[in-house]
Formats: C-alpha cells, sequence, structure tokens
C-alpha cells in the first residue's frame, strides 16, 4: 500500500522533475545567451569608440596637413604650431612628417632641426603615397623608441601631387584606457586588434601583449565576418566563450572572452538552487505520501481484518481509522457483525426450537410407528385362532363326518377353508409389511448375485415343472440390512418367477442398472407386464394390477418392497409395457457401486 | 410302568377342542389336562391353590404351553418353571400362532425343549399334535421319573 502510492507520487513528480529540468535548462540558454549578447553589445560599443578615437586623430591630422605652414614650407613653424596642436588637444601622442623617401623630416617628440630615423612603418607610408588618402596604420614599433605605435597617416598634397605624408600618433595605452573604463567582470578578457590581428591593448596583461600576433584562429575568425561569437581558449588556457565586433571602416576589432567558467557560474549556481528547491518539494511530498499511505494502509489493514473477523462471525473491535470513509466502513461493518450476532443468536435460539419439536415430533412418530406395529402385530396374532377355528373345524367335518353330507355340503366346507386360508395369507402380509418397517437398519455388505442364485434355485425347486431360464450378473452387491434385503430380492424375484408363469421360454435376468445417475440393481422378467398408466398403484399395499384368476397374490409384497428401499434411503421403479415384461431397479443409499464392479 | 398325562395350557376354546382332537387321532394312553391361563399352569405343576390336593412329583410327560395367556403369559410361566428345581428339567413345548422369531429365540432363551406354531390347516396341525404327542410320550424319558 505504501509502496504503491510512493510510486503513484513518483509518477506524478517525474512530469514536474522533467519539467523543471527542461525549464533549468532554457533558462541557462537563454541566460547564456543574453550574457553572450551583453558582450557582443559592449564589443559593438568599444569598436565605435576605438573607431572615434581615430576619427579624431585623423581630424587633428588633417588640420595639420592643411597648415599653412607647409605650403610656405615653414617647417619650423609647422613643428611648433603641431606641437602646440598636440598639448591642447591630447587627442595624439606626437606628430611625424615624412618625405616620400621614408625618412622622417619633423618629429614632435625631438626639437626641430635634430637628426631623424626613417619612419617606423615603411609600408603604410607607401601605401599613402600611393593612395593619396588617410591611412591608419597597424601596430609597429616606433621608429624612434621602437616602442608599440599606432598612426593615423595623411597625405601633406602641394599642387595636387602628396609631398609629404603626416602622421598622428595615437598610443595604446590610450586604448588600454578606453578598455578600462568598461570596468569588466573580473575574469573576462578583452582585446582590440589592428586590422592585422596585431594586440593594440588587453586587460589583462597589456604590457606584455601588446604588439603581439594573436594566434592564427582568432585571426581567421576575426578576419571573417564583422561580428561573431565562438568557443576558443585564451591565452592564458582558460576555456571562454569569444565574441568580436570589427569596424567597417577601420577594420580594427574588439574581442571579448567570456570565461566559460564564469559565463556558468552563476546560472549553475541558480539551477542548483532552484533544483535544491525541487528536491526539497519532493521528498516533503513523498514524506507526506509516505505518511498518507500508513495511515491508508493501517486503515484498510484495519478494515480487512474486521471484514475477515466479519466473515468468520467474530465480532468486531472498534477500530483506529484515519480517514472519514474508512471509519465509515469499519462503522457500517461494526453495525453488520452486531446484526448478524443478535441473528445467529436468534437462529440457534430458532434451531434449538426446531431441533427440539423435531426431537418429540420424531418421538411421538416413534412412539405412534412402535404402536401402529404392535397394533398390526396383536390383530393379526389374534385375527389367527378364530381363522384356526374356522379352517380346523370345518375340516374336521369334512374327515371326521364327510359320510353325513352331500357333495354341496362339502363344496361349501371347503370354501369357508379357502376363505380362511387366505385370510391368513392376508395376515401374514400384513405382518411382513409391518415386519418391514419394523426394528433397526443394520447394513452390511451383501453378495446379491449369491442371494438372486439361491432364491431362484428355490423357486425352481419348488415348481420343477416350469422350465424358466435365468441369468444372473456376477458380483453384485449392496450394502443394507441382509433381512431386508433378501424380503427385497424374494419378492422382485417372486413376482418375475410368478407374472412369468404363463409366458412360453420364460427367462428372468438379473443386472446393473441406473436409477438417477446410480448405480442400482435390476430385476428383469419378459412375462405379463402391465401398463404404465397405472404403474402408481404398483407399490400400494393390496392394490393389485392382475386378477385373482390370473395370478394369485394378496398385493403386498411391492408395498413391503418399496418400504425396505425407501427405509435405506434407496428408490425403486418399474418399466414395462402390457405383454412386453417388467424391469424393476432399486437402489439403497450407502451402496458404494451397486452392481456396477 | 404309570401313564403319564399332557397338560395343555390353553385359553382358547376352539383351540383347545382343535388340540384334544388332534391328540386324540393320534390315539395316545395318556390322560390330558387343561389349564386355561398361567396362573392355573403354576398351581397344577406346583400343586398348589386349586391344585394343592395334586402330588407334586406327578409331574406331567409334556408340558404344552401356549404363549398368549391372560394373567401370566407362556413366557412367565416357563421362566418361572426353569427357576424352581422340581419343574426345571420338566419338558415344555411353546405353542403359539406368532411367526416371530423374537418369540421363538425368547422362548429358548428361558429354555423351551421345543417350539410349534400352531398351523392355520387343521390337517397339518393334526400331524404335528401327533408328532409332537408321540416324541415327547414314546420317546423321551422324562428326567427326574421313575
Amino acid at each position: 500500500m505504501r509502496t504503491l502510492l510512493q510510486l503513484l507520487v513518483l509518477a506524478c513528480l517525474l512530469p514536474a522533475m522533467v519539467g523543471v529540468a527542461v525549464i533549468l535548462f532554457r533558462d541557462y540558454q537563454d541566460g547564456r545567451a543574453q550574457i553572450v549578447e551583453d558582450a557582443v553589445q559592449t564589443a559593438r560599443a568599444l569598436v565605435r569608440i576605438v573607431d572615434a578615437e581615430f576619427n579624431k586623430a585623423e581630424i587633428l591630422g588633417q588640420a595639420l596637413a592643411t597648415s599653412s605652414y607647409l605650403d610656405q614650407r615653414d617647417l619650423s613653424g609647422f613643428h611648433g604650431r603641431a606641437s602646440g596642436l598636440l598639448a591642447s588637444t591630447n587627442i595624439a601622442s606626437n606628430a611625424v612628417l615624412t618625405g616620400p623617401d621614408g625618412r622622417q623630416i619633423i618629429n614632435t617628440l625631438r626639437p626641430f632641426g635634430e637628426p631623424l630615423p626613417m619612419y617606423g612603418d615603411p609600408a603604410v607610408i607607401g601605401q599613402v603615397l600611393a593612395s593619396g588618402l588617410p591611412t591608419i596604420s597597424g601596430v609597429f614599433a616606433g621608429g624612434l623608441s621602437g616602442a608599440p605605435k599606432i598612426t593615423v597617416n595623411l597625405p601633406v598634397l602641394a599642387k595636387g601631387k602628396v609631398v609629404y605624408v603626416l602622421s598622428v600618433g595615437v598610443l595604446p595605452e590610450q586604448l588600454h584606457l578606453i578598455l578600462h573604463r568598461q570596468n569588466l567582470a573580473a575574469g573576462w578578457v578583452i582585446s582590440i586588434f589592428d586590422n592585422s590581428g596585431i594586440i593594440a591593448a588587453r586587460i589583462p596583461g597589456h604590457a606584455q601583449n601588446v604588439g603581439k600576433k594573436a594566434n592564427d584562429e582568432l585571426i581567421a575568425r576575426i578576419t571573417g565576418p564583422l561580428e561573431g561569437t565562438f568557443e576558443s581558449v585564451t591565452k592564458e588556457g582558460v576555456p571562454a566563450v569569444l565574441v568580436y565586433s570589427r569596424s567597417p571602416v577601420s577594420r580594427w576589432s574588439v574581442a571579448i572572452a567570456v570565461p566559460r567558467q564564469a559565463l556558468e557560474a552563476r546560472l549553475i549556481r541558480k539551477q542548483i538552487i532552484t533544483a535544491i528547491v525541487a528536491l526539497l518539494l519532493f521528498a516533503a511530498t513523498a514524506g507526506l505520501a509516505w505518511s498518507m499511505g500508513g495511515q491508508i494502509s493501517d486503515s484498510v489493514q484495519a478494515l480487512t481484518a474486521a471484514a475477515k473477523k466479519l466473515g468468520s462471525g467474530e465480532p468486531i473491535a472498534p477500530s483506529q481509522s484515519h480517514f472519514r470513509e474508512a471509519a465509515e466502513v469499519a462503522s457500517a461493518m461494526q453495525g453488520a457483525s452486531a446484526l448478524l450476532a443478535e441473528r445467529r443468536g436468534a437462529l440457534l435460539e430458532l434451531k434449538d426450537q426446531l431441533e427440539i419439536k423435531v426431537a418429540e415430533r420424531t418421538k411421538e412418530l416413534s412412539a405412534a410407528n412402535n404402536e401402529l406395529g404392535s397394533f398390526a402385530y396383536a390383530v393379526s396374532h389374534d385375527l389367527r385362532a378364530p381363522l384356526r377355528a374356522m379352517s380346523g373345524f370345518s375340516q374336521v367335518l369334512l374327515d371326521d363326518h364327510g359320510d353325513k353330507l352331500d357333495a354341496t355340503a362339502k363344496g361349501y366346507l371347503q370354501q369357508i377353508d379357502n376363505a380362511s386360508k387366505r385370510m391368513g395369507e392376508l395376515i401374514e402380509g400384513i405382518l411382513a409389511l409391518s415386519r418391514s418397517t419394523q426394528g433397526d437398519l443394520q447394513r452390511e455388505k451383501v453378495d446379491i448375485s449369491a442371494m438372486a442364485e439361491r432364491q431362484l434355485r428355490e423357486f425352481a425347486l419348488s415348481e420343477p415343472a416350469r422350465p424358466v431360464k435365468w441369468s444372473v450378473e456376477p458380483e453384485l452387491t449392496a450394502v443394507g440390512d441382509r433381512r431386508m434385503v433378501e424380503a427385497v430380492m424374494s419378492n422382485l424375484l417372486g413376482n418375475a418367477w410368478k407374472y412369468t408363469g404363463k409366458t412360453n421360454d420364460a427367462c428372468i435376468r438379473v443386472h446393473a442398472g441406473l436409477l438417477d445417475g446410480a448405480a442400482a440393481i435390476c430385476v428383469t422378467d419378459n412375462g405379463a407386464g402391465f401398463d404404465m398408466a397405472h404403474a402408481k398403484q404398483l407399490f400400494q399395499p393390496f392394490r393389485r394390477l392382475h386378477r385373482q384368476d390370473e395370478f394369485v397374490g394378496i398385493g403386498i409384497g411391492l408395498a413391503t418392497v418399496q418400504r425396505i428401499v425407501r427405509r435405506h434411503g434407496g428408490e425403486i421403479r418399474a418399466e414395462s409395457a402390457p405383454g412386453a415384461g417388467a424391469t424393476f431397479c432399486f437402489t439403497l443409499a450407502g451402496t458404494p457401486s451397486a452392481g456396477a464392479s | 410302568m404309570k401313564t403319564r398325562s399332557i397338560l395343555l395350557v390353553e385359553d382358547n376354546a376352539q383351540d383347545e377342542m382343535l388340540m384334544l382332537l388332534a391328540l386324540n387321532k393320534v390315539a395316545l394312553a395318556n390322560r390330558i389336562d387343561v389349564v386355561r391361563d398361567g396362573q392355573q399352569a403354576l398351581d397344577y405343576l406346583f400343586a398348589q391353590g386349586e391344585y394343592s390336593a395334586r402330588k407334586p412329583e406327578d409331574s406331567p410327560a409334556v408340558v404344552l404351553l401356549d404363549i398368549s395367556l391372560p394373567r401370566l403369559s407362556g413366557l412367565e410361566v416357563l421362566e418361572q418353571l426353569r427357576a424352581s428345581p422340581i419343574t426345571k428339567l420338566l419338558p415344555i413345548v411353546l405353542l403359539t400362532s406368532s411367526d416371530e422369531e423374537k418369540d421363538r429365540l425368547r422362548g429358548y432363551e428361558h429354555g423351551a425343549n421345543s417350539y410349534v406354531r400352531k398351523p392355520l390347516d387343521f390337517g397339518a396341525f393334526a400331524e404335528t399334535v401327533a408328532r409332537l404327542g408321540v416324541y415327547w410320550i414314546a420317546t423321551n424319558e422324562p428326567p427326574g421319573g421313575d
């Protein structure tokens, strides 16, 4: 019960957990995208700032390049003018005037007239000379100091011809200062690259990195599309997400490396908190389910125990229920139990009363039966004496005084004798019938086959003139009172013998049969038979289906047989048709397989 | 040898007549004394009451004792006879019209020497009585006789 509920809760929680995981993942992705987007914005802004810096330098340079001092070839005056302008604007570090041969003519870092070296980046001088357009240099080693330097170079024209190249110096430190102002988060790396991928400024490690080329992969990336994001590793060996933006004007780039750790730490922290909260929630739910499961389980177990007790009829004690429904069921079962106990009590009382009544009735019945039995006995006993007198004296008359009587008188006397003998037989019948229901049943296994053989032989001996054939199935047995079974077989075989009296090829069979699905003993003859319409009268005492002049008899045999069979708890049935013989089958309860073996 | 009597204990007058007729047919020399109930039979045999004049040692050769008798039944008479040393060994034949096995068994339990059912057929009855009489009178030497 508990485990089931736990499983149910888990099944409910599982989608929630998956949902939370999906939300967390989406949140992580969104957060990450946001940070990256912020970095891209920052890089883009920085590129514009760098471009503006160069623009300012170019404007300054433009002002110098068109200076009247140069038109008038007053180089000394130009030196002074340039130095003054630089000092007042604080835009550039210095200004250099270079001749077409690449040699510096004026450098504001040096007093006028001092001999000067060749320009540090001859290629850019050539480029300006060739194109006649302002050009921004890359980072190069300055001709004077050899320190990294950036210049914005402009042509100085005289009569449409480039006569000098004016370079305005921008120090990497200026760019470094720009980066510094961004106040980027710790761990982030931000760099400015010139158009060929040389580092112009970097945080952190500006001094060590200025003038050094970026790695080839980075150069390949930042010289591609104007903006991009990719996974990379910083020079310090930190895995990072790198975003960059390149100026379409100067072709300089700003790259920001957001360390993966820094990128994920915040998000992961957020996720861990969410996950912990979710887990706590789940644990609380599971705990609640466990506790509720226990309560439900306890209640159900209490109910089950009560139901079992109800089933076995034991009284039900009040039980603790945690739920209203369970309590209601428990109370209903208690009510049912009480009701059952009450009914059982009433039933037992009724049963007792009934048993007493049955015992009384049985006693009365058996007394009546005994009375009837002794009455029948006494009556038949006392009836015999007058019969003996009637029969005896008519016989004495015939024997001793026959000579004084005529034939008619002798005939009458004979009728008296006949009548008294017949009455004697009737009395015998009543006695037999009475005996069949008197006395105790003493059940034992009876060999029906042997009994039938013996009785048939006796009939044959009593009437040797009759050629009756018979067959008895071997090993027929029945369990019953031997004396009574003997009477049953004797009556059935006697009838078969009697009613085949007028049949040629008389034949009697004793065999096994079935009666209502139970093994039965059957006696079949091919004698006179009877009409099944009268079958009901067959077993009634003194009822006969044949006249005396057809077959003599008193009509007590089958009544006796039926009483004996019924006393054994068995059944007897007859099958016949006039002239087609008859079959009588009977069962005795307590006969396991009568005749079936 | 002195001829001893036959005692018939029978309450039914017709049965008595028929019995006497049957016994006469056998033409026995014995005197036949008849008593009509159990008490009379005991008085006769123990020479008491109305038979106190009789000598007790003058016992009958055989007693034909009907079972159903008024006052004392045949079986009660039999019981008392067997209980007394005088009549303990007296030959007693029980007469009855009953077929009941019970009677026969009880008869033997009380020590009847024989059992005869009174047949309905007079011819058969006479024959039985004759056989009975001849058997007990002629062949049986009664015990305690002289």
